[in-house]
């Protein structure tokens, strides 16, 4: 009986623990290329680039993450695209970004309980663009020093920046579709 | 044997819930249609040619000599199958029997999209009606200012001597870039 219930304590929270949940708020639809577009006859683009607010999404994160016998845990966000219609033309390039750290909290459980607050220093850096490719890349994670963890950030920013305008592109209307994944 | 049963029952409930979660935005962008062309010139877009008297009873009148001092820029941004056109047209009116001829060459200078920035055709007799001197523009850009683009070689003959009159005329010539 004593086995059991101690099997169950720490069965529990084993259990609880992989449930991560990420959700993204915040689609980017470029407005217009006002800014870029060519004023001058016989120029390009003005600019070769468009960037999104930079809090254009916003990622809520929640959950546990952790091994056990490790001490670092907690979260980390993988990111990838996919083009849907039209093929995006060579030299075309979606980049993302984390601009803050967002609110939240971690907490590690094991070896004590304790709330050590997280910590991002775990993949690009904050304010370094990624260039998003059909393969998923590590971005970013937030960690703290235990053997478990549970907990939740909120309002994580994510800016996008659209690189390689050119007049010499094919006209056309693009999608592209990001997707964040959160594991442990 | 028991609490073995459990301990692997509780591991493949943990293996259960560990699937990874995803969330999704979505970037949407349109490139814009994008089609402007001027003319550039290192003075005056106002070109002349000018007649000169012969100095010699019973010779002809002195041609002028060709100006090439215009330059023409264009900047297209297209759909992938689609080209589009440069035409030129006279507004106002030739004087009488002389024939203005437009010779387009080119591109040169700075700039992208290599033959997409257009090909000139044979020289053209210019008159009232929109005539092609450069087709097949697609996506491009000839860079700005003189000695980029396409130079423009305007050339004056006498086409009937019999209405020549003295004095002067002034007329427009029209750049019109238009989808084919």
């Amino acid at each position: 009986m004593r086995r059991g219930v101690l099997l169950l304590c720490l069965l529990l929270p084993v259990t609880v623990i992989y449930a991560q949940k990420i959700t993204v708020t915040g689609n980017w639809s470029v407005p217009n290329f006002n800014s870029q577009k060519p004023v001058e006859a016989g120029s390009d683009y003005v600019s070769s680039f468009v960037e999104s607010a930079s809090n254009q999404t916003l990622l809520n994160v929640n959950g546990t993450g952790g091994v056990l016998g490790l001490l670092l845990t907690g979260f980390n966000i993988q990111v990838r695209q996919t083009v849907t219609g039209p093929a995006l033309p060579p030299g075309l390039i979606l980049r993302a970004r984390r601009t803050g750290e967002g609110l939240g909290y971690l907490i590690g459980l094991v070896p004590l309980p304790n709330i050590l607050g997280y910590y991002t220093n775990y993949g690009v850096p904050k304010n370094e663009y990624l260039t998003l490719t059909s393969a998923n890349q590590n971005f970013f994670g937030f960690f703290a020093t235990a053997s478990l963890s549970l907990g939740s950030v909120n309002d994580i920013p994510i800016q996008y920046r659209l690189e390689g305008l050119s007049v010499l592109l094919p006209v056309n209307t693009y999608s592209i579709t990001v997707t964040y994944t959160v594991s442990p | 044997m028991k609490f073995l049963i459990q301990v692997i029952i509780g591991m493949i409930a943990w293996n259960g819930v560990r699937a990874q979660t995803t969330g999704t935005a979505t970037v949407g962008f349109t490139l814009p249609l994008v089609g402007i062309i001027d003319l550039e010139s290192p003075s005056s877009k106002n070109i002349s040619l000018v007649f000169s008297n012969p100095a010699e009873a019973g010779n002809a009148v002195a041609l002028p000599a060709t100006n090439s001092f215009l330059w023409l820029n264009l900047t297209s941004a297209v759909a992938a199958s689609q080209t589009r056109r440069i035409t030129a047209q006279v507004s106002g009116s030739i004087p009488a029997g002389i024939s203005i001829n437009l010779l387009v060459t080119g591109p040169s200078g700075s700039g992208g999209g290599g033959s997409a920035r257009g090909t000139p055709v044979s020289a053209i007799t210019l008159n009232s009606s929109a005539q092609t001197v450069i087709n097949n523009i697609g996506g491009a850009y000839t860079g700005n200012g003189v000695n980029n683009g396409f130079q423009l070689n305007y050339s004056a003959t006498l086409q009937n001597y019999s209405q020549l009159r003295s004095g002067s005329g002034t007329f427009t010539v029209v750049y019109t870039l238009t989808d084919n």
